[in-house]
């Protein structure tokens, strides 16, 4: 699958933040998330989910083609590789 | 359900938008002209520069339009006044907790050249404390004193007048940083007895990014921080004396001086209409109260700037929301302002909105909507 992904500009101490615009919506990338426990909310606008394994966190709109990823602080960059990774492999 | 078709933009603290009418416009039209001759053309040219000058001091209530060095923004401004300003290792600055980085990090590298630098602690609403204030003065005798005008992150407006005649009884230069301030509470920085004044021209100026500078007091003589060309005395091997040329190297960016200059004159002929700002302002401020927020509520003047925080939420997340189930532009953090986030008991930052005089209640009600939302399905 290919993505296109920036560095999200913000103002928190030690944020390792990424947008990542992808062909599936949100929703279909949970599915695909194993592993991860994965919340949904409908109660807001547009609806949002966020999908957590440790402090590694996928978020986003449901509806949406980009999402968030927070890496953990300590091995942000090893995780990144290996998150990308699975999403280049996913079809 | 309303509209998620406009978005509702609360980031003025960081950069005001809408401009205002006639700032587009002027841009484009500066940029199809031919360059003016800024200090070089004769009586007749149009020199935007100095007619933006004029209306500065006008807004600044200060009586000398060449005082003020134009730049390219706030932090130029800081930086020329912090590191023009005659100190030495072992002179003593002092200044607060709530200033911004552009405050901060020139601060930090004078320290590394033996500069000594107090650090006076602000209220829990971010507000410098007259009493504390002077107790520094009197035990630190600081040869410069940096402080901002309110903070961007609460809003909460310091008492300049005061803070300036105690800073001169002790002898003390003084540095004021107007980012957040000029264009939207009145000053008079000549009889407050200011000497260097920071200020940009893209916050409540209403004006375009790329201008702001620094106002310094007749008699103050600072050393260049930026050297270069100045178009005219071109033999001298160093910066010309005279003021503004003294601080002003280089081009000067003409088209987005001629936005700053329709913004300043629309905004003397459409005064904001103060009355209205304080409905809304407390408007959001009741709203996120009762939704359960932790908002942080200086009393006394301040500028349209709600620091906030959801409990049980990251204020990440309640960015995240607020942007893309919303559509509300806002900004989370530490806004640049590390320091003072200790002092609002607030560590982690928090979420900011800053309102303009273009802010509606229906916008405000979205955001209230919004946070109520999200702290229900906290409290569920």
């Amino acid at each position: 699958m290919e993505f296109r992904c920036r560095k999200v500009q913000n103002c928190f101490a030690g944020a390792r933040t990424f947008e990542y615009e992808l062909p599936i919506t949100g929703s279909e990338l949970s599915k695909l998330l194993e592993g991860f426990d994965i919340h949904e909310n409908h109660k807001f606008r547009r609806p949002v989910f966020s999908a957590k394994k440790g402090a590694l966190e996928v978020k986003g709109i449901l509806a949406a083609h980009v999402v968030k990823i927070n890496y953990t602080e300590e091995n942000w960059e090893d995780e990144k590789q290996e998150m990308e990774r699975w999403l280049a492999g996913l079809g | 359900m309303k509209s998620c078709e406009k978005r509702i933009y609360l980031n003025n603290a960081a950069t005001s938008w809408p401009k205002a009418p006639g700032v587009a416009e002027a841009i484009a039209e500066a940029v199809r002209q031919l360059p003016g001759a800024a200090n070089r053309g004769g009586i007749n040219d149009f020199d935007v520069f100095e007619e933006v000058r004029k209306e500065l001091a006008w807004v600044m209530g200060v009586s000398w339009p060449e005082q003020i060095a134009l730049g390219c923004n706030s932090t130029w401004g800081l930086n020329e006044g912090i590191f023009g300003f005659p100190l030495e290792a072992g002179s003593v600055v002092l200044t607060t907790s709530s200033e911004h980085n552009a405050v901060l990090r020139p601060l930090y590298r004078l320290e590394q050249q033996g500069v000594r630098v107090v650090y006076l602690r602000a209220d829990a609403f971010g507000r410098v404390q007259p009493e504390a204030w002077e107790k520094a003065l009197k035990e630190n005798a600081p040869k410069l004193c940096i402080l901002n005008h309110a903070s961007n992150v609460t809003g909460a407006v310091n008492d300049a007048r005061m803070l300036t005649a105690l800073a001169k009884q002790y002898g003390s230069a003084v540095l004021l940083d107007v980012s957040q301030t000029l264009g939207w509470i009145p000053m008079e920085l000549e009889q407050w007895g200011v000497d260097m004044a920071a200020f940009t021209g893209h916050k409540y100026l209403l004006g375009p990014q790329g201008t702001g500078g620094l106002y310094v007091r007749p008699g103050l003589s600072l050393k260049p921080y930026l050297l270069g060309g100045t178009g005219v005395l071109s033999d001298l091997r160093d910066m010309p004396e005279e003021m503004p040329l003294h601080l002003e190297a280089g081009t000067g960016n003409e088209p987005s001086y001629h936005g700053l200059l329709a913004a300043l004159r629309w905004s003397k002929e459409h005064p904001a209409d103060k009355k209205r700002m304080d409905d809304l302002l407390n408007l959001i401020k009741t709203g996120l109260t009762e939704a359960g927020c932790r908002v942080v509520l200086p009393e006394g003047p301040v500028t349209p700037v709600v620091s906030f925080a959801v409990p049980g939420m990251s204020n990440a997340d309640v960015g995240d929301i607020l942007t893309e189930s919303y559509d509300i532009i806002c900004r989370v953090g530490l806004h640049c302002a590390p320091e003072i986030m200790e002092d609002i008991g607030m560590p982690r930052g928090t979420v900011r909105l800053s309102l303009s005089r273009f802010t509606t209640k229906e916008e405000l009600e979205v955001v209230i909507e919004a946070v109520r939302a999200m702290a229900e399905d906290i409290s569920s």
